[in-house]
Order: C-alpha cells, then structure tokens, then sequence
C-alpha cells in the first residue's frame, strides 16, 4: 500500500462515465437480444451467447473508450468488465423472445 | 454533434439494415422449407455469418456514438486548469483598486 496521495474523484466525471457505458451495454444487450432471436438460439445457448457478447463489448469499451488504461476512468479494476451486464440481460431476453417469436414461430 | 458521432450513426444504421436483411433471409429460408415440406434442422452458413457481423458492426458504431469518457481523478482534472481559471473566485476579487479614482474622471 502505498501512502503518497489520497485519492480525490469528481463525482460528475464518475456519473458520466457510468451513463455511457450503461448507454453501449443497453444497445448492445438490444442488437444481441435480436440477433438471438434470428439466429434460433433456445436456453441455454441463448444466455451462452448474451456472455460471449457481453465479453465483446466489454473489449469494445476498454479499447476504444478507456484506451486501455480503464483505471483512469473507473473506480473499481473489474467496473469495465462487470457494470450494468446483469441489468442489461433483462432488455436482452425481451427483444431474444420477440425476435424469435416473429422469425421462427409465427408466419 | 461531432463528426464522430455522425461517422458512428451511420455505422450503426448500416449494421442495423445488416440485421434486418440478416432476419428476412432468415424468414425466407424457412418458408421455403416449409413449402418443400422438410424439417428446420440449422441455418445457412451465410446467413448466421451475416448475423454476427451485424453484431459486431453495431458495437463499433455505438462506442462511437456513445462520446469519450471523462477522467475521474481530481488530480488529472486540475492538470488542465491555469491557475487564473483557479483563482477567479470572490476571496481574490480587489475591489479597492485604480478603477474608482479613474472612472470618475
């Protein structure tokens, strides 16, 4: 441990940062929901997929947003990875059903 | 709105017309099962490739759309200030100066 500085954060800065990334996972969990759905995906599969594209994105924002450096912009080491992934699994499962009901099962 | 955004909006559409010719296709292939009366059994190739690509193009251009992050540490975001922008505030305004003596000349 180290005892040089306290940390000081601006909350804004921190408020931001959150709403743009819930604002990437929310769109995501939407175009994902919809590619579920065409693909056919049923169970597990499904939840299978949601992981592997949430690991996507999550390199997509630690790439392209945070530069690679994401503890310049979050307060925890794993908020890059972890953040609004199980609030966004819920608009995931609603537009995976609804694709899938208008591709698959309804003519 | 910047041209990042722009140039991330009009990613995005293209992976959303992607999706949608992807889910078309997809509707198509299986009427066209039905009619020849065989079972689902897997999609083609392409079309799934076509899906995941949409995937794909559509996180690109929302990472564009969505705007840069903002540092969180006080200490980065001060780096930036001059110390003039720091100072102005009411404990280092002088208001016993040269302006009243001038002002009524």
């Amino acid at each position: 441990m180290s005892t040089s500085t306290a940390e000081l954060y601006v909350p804004d800065h921190i408020v931001h940062n959150t709403k743009t990334i819930t604002f990437i996972r929310s769109s995501m969990s939407v175009i994902a929901g919809s590619a579920a759905g065409i693909l056919g995906l049923t169970g597990y599969t499904g939840f299978i997929f949601y992981g592997v594209v949430s690991l996507f994105t999550s390199f997509i924002i630690w790439a392209m947003k945070t530069k690679g450096q994401p503890g310049k912009y979050f307060k925890g080491k794993t908020d890059v990875w972890i953040d609004g992934v199980f609030g966004s699994l819920f608009s995931y499962v609603l537009f995976w059903t609804l694709l899938y009901g208008t591709v698959h099962v309804y003519d | 709105m910047s041209s990042t955004t722009t140039v991330g909006r009009i990613i995005c559409f293209i992976g959303f017309i992607f999706l949608a010719h992807a889910s078309y296709s997809t509707y198509e292939h299986l009427s066209y099962l039905k009619a020849v009366e065989r079972v689902e059994r897997e999609l083609p190739l392409d079309i799934k490739l076509e899906t995941l690509s949409s995937v794909a193009i559509f996180s690109l251009g929302v990472a564009l759309v969505a705007g840069s992050l903002k540092e969180i540490y006080v200490k980065s975001e001060m780096a930036k200030k001059t110390i003039d922008l720091v100072d102005t505030r009411p404990s280092f305004i002088i208001f016993n100066h040269r302006g009243r003596v001038v002002k009524k000349q």
